[in-house]
């Protein structure tokens, strides 16, 4: 593992002067566009603008929102935490009520368990893909269309053509993921999993239960117990995602299997290892527990989702 | 430890830094003063933060005042602390985080930088010692 070089506070300080001065001339190109924009709209420009004042405020807009976040990035984004005395913050021992562990979503089965919840229902990502798709879409095809019909009065410019035929583009690898979401959505269906016990201790054994609705064939199934160590860290105003699985055990592994809807394609046992760390969830560093499932479904979107569950410190339950 | 002119010892009652989930720690901290100051504030806690690839998080589970503010001691003195150990987030060694403990002692006097005293323990059930995710050797 190749260890982040720590930045101590000078490291941050300059780190974050440089971030702040880069931001500068983003928010003040931004914020001149913007205003010049504004005032073109009503025909009172100061300085000689060719082209929609459209154009020049959603531009503008854009720069001035960038560099204000580089601009805050240079003077927030660089939290030193250093060794100084912590807070009495009212350190909470129950598991039960304590933020260490994420939130779990407790539906009932029709087996008496629990159906274990992933990040993202397939419906919620189509959604959420498809709102991002029309902001971004909205935007940048917006903007290139008043582009391009100045064309005729004012001469084909090259740059603004290629850099806002850029951000289209990009639009348009979006609008194909929510499409992919789309179609997850109407043909291959809701995956469920139904864990026989929630929560669960360090060297429990527990019993799964996976159900695929529709109805088609699946090339390949394989169902993983996992142990994923999720953290975060930020340069300037990135905020950067590592995972690695400290724990990866296939529970099962098959081909050639129809799904029929009621009855359930897998059902398997395994036990959580005795010696497991129980599941924590900090602001910048996670430890999850959870069954990945992926599927080769032959003419459709393939499944691979991520259902967590919970691991408590066994003392506790 | 020296720093910003205190020497400050920590000893645990247990000579084993290895505690389960719900243990009593109790310890003794001596703290070697300048010869005049005026105490801003003296604390020992009970600490956890993370150490990886992430940015760290940290928090003091336990915190217990060793002096209150402007109180009038020698240059040399002790005192006791006692904490009772939270059940979780156990001591862990991953890949990409580790999840550590640490009592520290942390005094300031006024006008002066704080002087930080730090002793690395775990906190684990105890029959785990030997089973947690180890690091793989460098490439």
């Amino acid at each position: 593992m190749t260890k982040k070089k720590e930045a101590g506070p000078a490291g941050r300080f300059i780190g974050g002067c440089l971030l702040f001065f880069f931001g500068l001339p983003f928010a003040g190109m931004g914020g001149f566009v913007l205003f010049q924009g504004t005032l073109l709209l009503f025909g009172r420009n100061t300085v000689e603008m060719d082209g929609h004042p459209a154009v020049f405020i959603i531009m503008g807009a854009i720069f001035l929102v960038v560099g204000l976040a580089i601009i805050w990035g240079g003077l927030f984004g660089h939290k030193y935490v250093g060794r100084k005395r912590p807070k009495d913050s009212g350190f909470d021992d129950n598991w039960k009520t304590s933020k260490f562990f994420p939130k779990a979503r407790a539906k009932r089965g029709s087996r008496g368990g629990f159906l274990l919840g992933t990040e993202a229902s397939p419906f919620a990502r189509f959604l959420g893909l498809t709102f991002f798709a029309a902001f971004w879409n909205g935007i940048s095809w917006f903007a290139l269309y008043h582009v391009w019909n100045d064309f005729g009065s004012s001469g084909f410019k090259y740059f603004p053509i290629i850099f806002i035929g850029f951000f289209c583009l990009i639009g348009l690898f979006v609008i194909g993921l929510a499409g992919h979401a789309l179609l997850r959505c109407l043909l291959v269906g809701g995956t469920s999993l139904e864990i026989d016990r929630m929560p669960v201790r360090p060297g429990d054994r527990i019993r799964l239960t996976l159900r695929q609705k529709g109805d088609f064939e699946i090339t390949s199934l394989t169902m993983k117990l996992i142990c994923r160590e999720t953290v975060r860290w930020r340069v300037g105003t990135n905020t950067h995602t590592s995972m690695e699985d400290v724990l990866s055990e296939v529970l099962h592994q098959g081909g050639n299997l129809r799904t029929t809807g009621s009855t359930p394609l897998v059902s398997c046992e395994t036990s959580v290892p005795d010696d497991a760390m129980h599941s924590f969830k900090a602001s910048n560093n996670q430890l999850g527990w959870g069954i990945e499932v992926t599927m080769d479904i032959p003419g459709r979107p393939d499944v691979k989702e991520f259902f967590e569950f919970r691991v408590i410190p066994e003392s506790q339950r | 430890m020296k720093n910003a002119g205190f020497d400050i010892q920590i000893e645990l009652d247990e000579s084993c830094p290895d505690f389960s989930p719900g243990d009593r720690l109790s310890g003794r901290v001596t703290i070697s003063a300048p010869a005049s100051w005026e105490c801003e504030y003296a604390d020992a806690a009970l600490v956890w933060h993370t150490e990886g690839r992430g940015d760290e998080n940290r928090e003091a589970a336990r915190v217990e005042k060793l002096l209150e503010k402007d109180e009038d001691v020698s240059p040399r003195f002790e005192r006791r602390f006692a904490f009772s150990l939270p059940m979780m987030p156990w001591t862990y060694q991953g890949v990409k985080l580790k999840i550590k403990w640490q009592v520290g002692v942390y005094v300031k006097a006024k006008g002066e930088k704080e002087a930080v005293a730090e002793k690395e323990i775990t906190i684990r059930p105890s029959h785990r010692n030997a089973s947690l995710p180890q690091e793989p050797p460098p490439p």
